[in-house]
This record gives structure tokens, sequence and C-alpha cells, in this order.
């Protein structure tokens, strides 16, 4: 299953936010979309996924979904949007609860989701008393357990401090490995891009137009041996000079609004 | 510079103020009293000067409800208190906080004050007269007020239990009204000014009036044991008001055919200043004349019977009677 | 590699440590267990010992001792369970009614454009009358039965329980709002799993007051014709001037007011223990 951003522009009243933007992620596919703060980004993934209608064109979907997905595009959310009142199980539970999957089913899911996600010794406790990167674990964990074909991540590490960042940067290298997710990754963090991605949107300063699609020109699995490192750390670099000087506009311009 | 020529000016008024109250040898008193012609002998004496002539600067204080008055007496708020007896004031004079020292208001045949309402509904299923009261629910402001009293003597008065009629307590007269309006109760005791609106949009039937039925001394002048110390102050407060009480009934209270004073030279003066002092327009304070006695005596056998009936049905305190909350040395008996 | 460094001690160094002055002290109220009951107590003895050698009239403040008395009177005669168990009765049924019409609006203003419109504006405009104004009018209506005292009671309770509830719906975040609508979940569940659980911490602060505006305003209630029950009889107290029957019932009512407020918070331990 593929999802097509076809020419989809957006404004918050007279603020234009997105102007034109099209891509298509393809099955499997993972795209980062980067881009200077403010310019877009969130929007165009809330877009896609479903949960804001935009002022022109469209987010479409082309193929069928995977035949076992309950939620072909599923979020996860940067403050990671669990129900304060529930569990850790509760919370991967509750997308599950409306689903019309057997009782039987429900558990063997969220069993397997929690796995996955190392949460099992964690599944009665309240989510105040998770440090982020577990309360994070729990937002992965439930949106693994109504298997996307896409997962919709806005800026999920970036609550986070960088040694958890880090490992849970791990976990979705680990997660996202075997291909059948793709996934469509907002951040403003290059490093996260360059690791994870496949391809790269960059977003040019508000109103949000693509600056430029990039390919990493490296297979995933080969980016978490040790001398990878100077290569995508290059490979940074030359995203970097791609922004470097929207960021320095962009951020003249929210200092003056 | 002005601000000083300013203060200076204001002192030596001050000055010359308090100089002229010395110079009169004015005695001051605060009276509390309601906005009722039951308090009229009051607003003519300060009308007219009668207190001034006694020797008295006196100060009325108005209030909404009679019991504040009685708890603004105890107090020292105000120096005299005029108004109706009610359980609550019997409370206060039986601790000691108060002593009647004059007659007021009374119910007499021939000058309506409070009446007994029926609904329609009532008054067409049969409730007549007053008679008619026993097993009916009737609504009273207060329990212990001066309208469960009057109740209290009727039933007395045709041989029925008070126990008999349900007594229902609104708190408030227009309470009251809108429950008899409403035909949620048979019947209710308002007074005149009251029951006024009521009647005159059809809303209930007159029965007949307290004071025909049961006439009893309904208001009275009272002051607090520290005023009573200074006794060329009541004295002279009481010979103001007794003058007024005096030409208010040869006045007002003598013309009165079928309870309605004439509107003539004679009593229009008078008149005058009661709707003055109660905010009602002339025509409206002629059906309302509360009877007064002329000397201003105290009908005391009807007080001690007031005491005895609160007694009896557990609103006022025991172990007190009318001859230990009267100062004997200023009341007037019957 | 990683080079060690020792770790520096003071006396490394000839010259004496001086310690950093403490400068955190002070702004962190903390709750005693016990001074508030001690403070009672203290209070109730200077007012006992203030009655008892008659620095205070004792009809201007009755002695707690005759307020005690009054009380046990009061209980012994049984007409304290009467007038209790009336006042319970009509404290309880406006206050149910009053809730259930309270979340249900509240409920509508938060989710719905349209209600929303309609109902601040009607709030807005009858919440600010008192209740007590409106007693003839409620006669007129409804009678001097059960029915206008109930509905004294459960006016008052309602507008406050729908302004507590519809601004408890508003306080739901809306990404969570957000994040079941991007798995799915229907409306009436997002209402029930989300919304609900969302807005109970505010809609329990509002029972907070509701419960003490029932209170307040059973005392308003029962001038209507009422015989028994606590209002009723601190009424009747304040117009007979017994000012130690008045107390009694006041305290009565505070105790009353006390043991909801426990009750509440029962409550809120047992639904708002995530927080």
């Amino acid at each position: 299953m593929d999802l097509i951003a076809d020419h989809i522009s957006h404004s918050f009243g007279a603020l234009d936010v997105l102007d034109d933007v099209s891509f298509t992620v393809g099955a499997g596919e993972i795209v980062a979309i980067v881009g200077p703060s403010g310019c877009g980004k969130s929007t165009l993934l809330s877009i896609l996924g479903g949960l804001l209608r935009p002022a022109a064109g469209a987010a479409e979907l082309r193929g069928a979904p995977p035949a076992d997905s309950l939620n072909p595009l599923t979020f996860v959310f940067q403050d990671f949007a669990l129900l304060p009142w529930n569990t850790v199980e509760e919370n991967v539970a509750f997308p599950l609860l409306h689903t019309g999957l057997s009782a039987g089913a429900r558990r063997a899911v969220i069993d397997d989701a929690l796995r996955r996600t190392g949460l099992t010794d964690f599944r009665a406790t309240y989510p105040k008393q998770l440090s982020g990167g577990m309360r994070q674990r729990v937002g992965i964990a439930r949106a693994l357990a109504v298997r996307p074909a896409i997962l919709l991540m806005d800026e999920p590490l970036s609550a986070l401090d960088s040694q958890t960042r880090e490992l849970l940067m791990e976990d979705f290298v680990r997660l996202l490995a075997d291909g059948a997710m793709g996934a469509v990754y907002v951040t403003h963090n290059l490093e996260e891009a360059v690791r994870l991605a496949d391809r790269v949107v960059v977003l040019s300063r508000r109103p949000g137009r693509i600056r430029e699609i990039v390919t990493i020109p490296m297979a995933r699995a080969e980016r978490g041996l040790s001398d990878a490192r100077g290569r995508l750390a290059s490979l940074q670099g030359d995203l970097w000079s791609l922004i470097r000087k929207e960021a320095i506009d962009a951020e003249r311009e929210v200092q003056h609004a | 510079m002005k601000i000083w020529a300013r203060l200076a000016v204001a002192g030596v008024l001050a000055l010359a103020a308090s100089g002229v109250a010395r110079a009169d040898g004015l005695l001051k008193a605060k009276i509390g009293v309601l906005r009722l012609s039951s308090s009229a002998p009051v607003f003519i004496a300060q009308d007219k000067g009668y207190f001034r002539d006694a020797g008295l600067e006196v100060e009325l204080k108005f209030f909404d409800a009679a019991q504040p008055i009685a708890v603004a007496t105890t107090s020292g708020d105000v120096d005299v208190g005029i108004t109706a007896f009610t359980a609550g004031l019997y409370n206060l004079a039986g601790k000691g906080t108060l002593k009647v020292i004059g007659g007021m208001s009374r119910e007499k045949a021939g000058y309506p004050l409070i009446g007994y309402f029926a609904s329609n509904n009532a008054y067409a299923a049969g409730l007549k007269t007053p008679k008619d009261l026993a097993g009916k629910r009737v609504a009273v402001t207060q329990v212990g007020s001066s309208f469960h009293y009057s109740l209290g003597l009727l039933a007395d008065k045709y041989g029925f239990k008070l126990s008999d009629v349900k007594v229902v307590p609104l708190q408030s007269l227009s309470n009251a009204a809108a429950a008899l309006k409403g035909e949620t109760v048979d019947a209710a005791l308002l007074p005149a000014s009251t029951a006024r609106t009521l009647m005159d949009s059809n809303g209930a039937k007159l029965l007949g009036w307290v004071g025909d039925e049961t006439p009893w001394q309904l208001g009275a002048v009272f002051a607090s044991p520290k005023t009573l110390t200074n006794a060329p102050l009541v004295t002279k407060l009481l010979a103001a008001l007794v003058r007024a009480d005096r030409e208010y009934h040869d006045v007002i209270l003598t013309s009165i055919k079928n309870g309605v004073a004439p509107i003539d030279e004679t009593t229009k003066p008078l008149l005058e200043i009661i709707a003055k002092y109660t905010n009602l327009p002339v025509e409206h304070v002629v059906g309302n004349c509360a009877y007064i006695d002329p000397d201003g005596k105290l009908d005391v056998k009807n007080v001690d019977n007031q005491i005895k009936w609160l007694q009896e049905q557990g609103f006022v305190d025991k172990g007190f009677d009318a001859d230990a909350i009267i100062a004997k040395d200023y009341v007037k008996a019957d | 590699m990683l080079d060690r460094a020792t770790p520096e001690t003071k006396e490394q160094s000839a010259e004496a440590p001086r310690p950093v002055a403490f400068r955190g002290a002070g702004f962190t109220p903390s709750g005693s267990r016990h001074a508030g009951w001690i403070g009672l107590v203290i209070v109730i003895a200077v007012w006992q010992l203030a009655a008892s050698t008659g620095w205070v009239n004792p009809l201007f403040l009755p002695a707690p001792s005759a307020i005690a008395v009054a009380i046990y009177k009061l209980a012994m005669s049984g007409a304290l369970w009467q007038h209790l168990s009336w006042s319970i009765m009509r404290i309880g049924t406006g206050w149910f009614i009053g809730t259930i019409a309270g979340v249900v609006v509240g409920f509508a203003i938060g989710l719905s454009t349209m209600a929303r419109g309609v109902g601040i504006t009607f709030i807005s405009a009858l919440f600010p009358i008192p209740k007590i104004a409106l007693l003839p009018l409620l006669i007129l209506w409804l009678g001097i039965g059960e029915e206008p005292k109930i509905a004294t009671i459960a006016l008052g309770v309602f507008f406050s329980t729908a302004i507590s509830v519809y601004s408890g719906v508003d306080a739901v975040p809306r990404n969570l709002i957000r994040m079941a609508q991007s798995f799915n979940v229907p409306f009436h569940a997002i209402v029930r799993r989300v919304i609900w659980p969302g807005a109970l911490p505010s809609i329990l602060a509002g029972f907070r007051i509701t419960a003490s505006i029932a209170l307040l305003l059973v005392v308003s209630a029962e001038m209507i014709g009422a015989q028994y029950g606590i209002g009723a009889f601190v009424l009747q107290a304040g117009n007979l001037m017994q000012t130690d029957q008045l107390l009694a019932g006041v305290v009565i009512l505070s105790l009353f007011g006390l043991a909801v407020g426990k009750l509440i918070n029962l409550l809120e331990t047992k639904l708002l223990h995530w927080r």
C-alpha cells in the first residue's frame, strides 16, 4: 500500500503553512520529513493521517492494505498521548476494543506488542510512574498492536533526553528492519533522519514547499555498523547544508513574529 | 493653602455644630420602626416635631422585619424599638434584654389589619367564614408569628384544636401570597397591605378580619435595660408618643367608617404624613389604619395570654410571665 | 581511550573551607495532621471560657456547652433524626436530579457546537439569579409539597454542575481525542473512555462545590412550608431567637458538610488514583 501526498497545501487563517507538497511513500519504505521549525512538518503528517483536512490537494492511498491490518495508518505521537487513567496494558488494548477482535485474540496481540517493546513486566503500571522513554515504548506498543501498514511518527523522540533517544532509535531500527511496515518520520533531528530513512523529504521554511527529496545511498541494515559512522555523519552534513540557510531565515522570522 | 483653609472651615463648622447641639440640650434617641401604618404615631410625632418639643432629637431607623428591630434594640443599635410582639421578641425579653414600655397597635373590631383569606377553590368548596378554618391548610409567615397566634386565638374562640389546622410556615408574605394564589393552601393570614394586590386580581377571598374576631395587643414600644436607666429620655419619648397617639386617635380613628378613614381637611394632613413615611399613596393608607390606644395603654392581660400560649406551643422559653418583661414605671395598663 | 581523573578532597588545600550559606528556607507550607484539630479545640475552649465567665452575652453567642446540650436534647427527643432524614432526602434527591441534568447538559455543551451556543447563554443568564428570589414563583408552579423544595436544590446544583462539567470536557487534552480518532475509535467510545475520565477530576471538584450548594440551599428550600428538616429547624430557631438551637442546627449542618466532604475525598481517591 502506497501513501501519496497529492499537491497538498494548507493554511491556518492568513498563515500559509504548506504549499503544493507532493511525494509518495512506497510499501515498507521509510520517508523522513525534515525542515526548519514552523515549516508545517507536523501539519503535513496530520493531513496524511486524516486528522486534518487540507485546504487544497489530498492525501491518498493506492493498493490494498495488508489483510490483517486493523489500522493501516497509525500515529506515534511526540507527547505519547497515553490515557493517564489506564495502565500500560489498558493503553495498548485501547485501540483494539472496537475492532471486533475476540478477547483471546486481543490478549495475544497485546502480549505480543508488550513483548516486542520490552514492557511485559510493566503491564499493570500507570503512565505517570514510567520514564519518558518507557512511555513512548507504550505508544509504540499501542501502534504495533493494530498492525499498521505505515507508521506516522511525529517527532517521536524529541520529548526525550539524548540517552533515551539513542536507546529508542535502536528499537525503531529493529522494529522496522524487516520491511513489513513503512513509516513517515517527521523530525527536526537530521541524525535520526539519516539513521532511519530510505528517503528524506526536505521542506523549505514556511510556507513549506519541497526543497529536495534525497535518497540515503546506504542499506538500512549497514548503518548500525561501526565503520558506517563516518559516512552517516557526512550525509548528515550534506543535509544540513541544504537546510542551513532556511533554518537561519526561519529562526529570524520566528523571532520577529 | 486651599486645603488648610478648607480644613479650618470644616473644623469651625464642626465646633459650631456641636455647640448648637449642646446649646439646644436635646437628648438624642434612635427609634427602630417598620414602614407600616401601625407605627403611625411615631411618624406623626417625628414629622410634627413633638419629639423636639419634648426635648428629644430622634433619628428613625427603618427595618423591614419585626425581628431585627428587637435584636437591634437588645444590642443597643437603637434605643427604642416599636414593632409587633413575636415569639422571638418574647424570648429576648424573657432573658431580660428587653422591657416593654408602652402599647402600640391593636387588633380591634372595625380596624382591619390582619385578615383571613381563602383561596378561590377553597372558598368555592365551602370555606366561607373564619370558623371554617378548622382542618384546613393555612399559610402563615413563621411559626410563633402574629399570624400564628391569631390563628391560635381563633381556635380557642371557636373551640377547635389548633393541631387540627395544618399550619404551613412559608417565611415571607410573598411566599404565603403565592401559595394562596397558586391554590396550594386553603387559606392564609395576611396583612391588609399584602392582601390588597391579591384581592384586586381576584386571587383570593376575604373571610374576615382578626380584629373583628379576636382583638389583641399587636404591637408595643420597648427598650433595652440600658435605655431604661435614662429615665428622662424614656419619659419624654413616651410623652411625645402619647401626644401623637391622642391626635391620631381623635383625628383618624374616630372618623373611620367601615374600616376606611375619610380624606378631608382634618384627616388629610395626618394621612399625608403616614403616606410619606410608609411610601404608600394616601388612598392605600385610609383602609389600613391600625387601632392605637389614645393614652398609649397596653393590654397587659393579653400580653400575658400571648406569652402563655407561646410557651405552651414550645416557641417561648418557660419560666416568665408578662410582669417580668414589663417596665411598670412606664406602662399604663388597660 | 578515556583517561581516569582522581577526585579532589578538601585536605589537598591549605585554606580552610567555609560552608555555603543555606538560603532556600520557607515557601513550602506543609499540612500538619493535628494542627487543625488543635486550633479547633483552642477556639472552642476560649469560646467556652468567654461564655462561662460572662464576657459575652449568652444570647449573642451561646456557649459550646449550651449548643451541645441543645443537640443532645434534640437527639434524645428523636426530633434530630426526623429533621435529618427529611433534609437528607431533600438534599439527596435535589442533588441527584440537579447533578444528572447538569452532567447531561454539561456534556452537550462540551461536545456540540449548537448546544454550546444556546447552553452557555442560558447558563450565564440564569446562574446568577438568587434561587431564593424565585421561591414565590416555584410555589406558584409546584405548590408547597416536596417538589419546590427539591427543585430549589436541584436548580442550584444544576448550574454549577453544568459549568464544571463543560469546563472539564473542555480541559480534556485535545491530543488524547486526536489519538483516539487516529485509531478509528467510535464517538461514543471516545466520550466514555477518553472524555469522561478526562473530565472526571473537574466533575468531582464540581461535586464538592455542589454538595455545599445543596447544603446551603436546604435552608432556603425548607422555607417553603417545611415542618421537619434541619433547614426548617434553623429557620424556626432564628425566628424564635433561640440562638442556642440556631447554632445547634448550624453545627449539625456543618458536620453534615464535613461528612459529605470526606465522602467526596473517598470517591476521589477511588476514582482518581491514577493522578
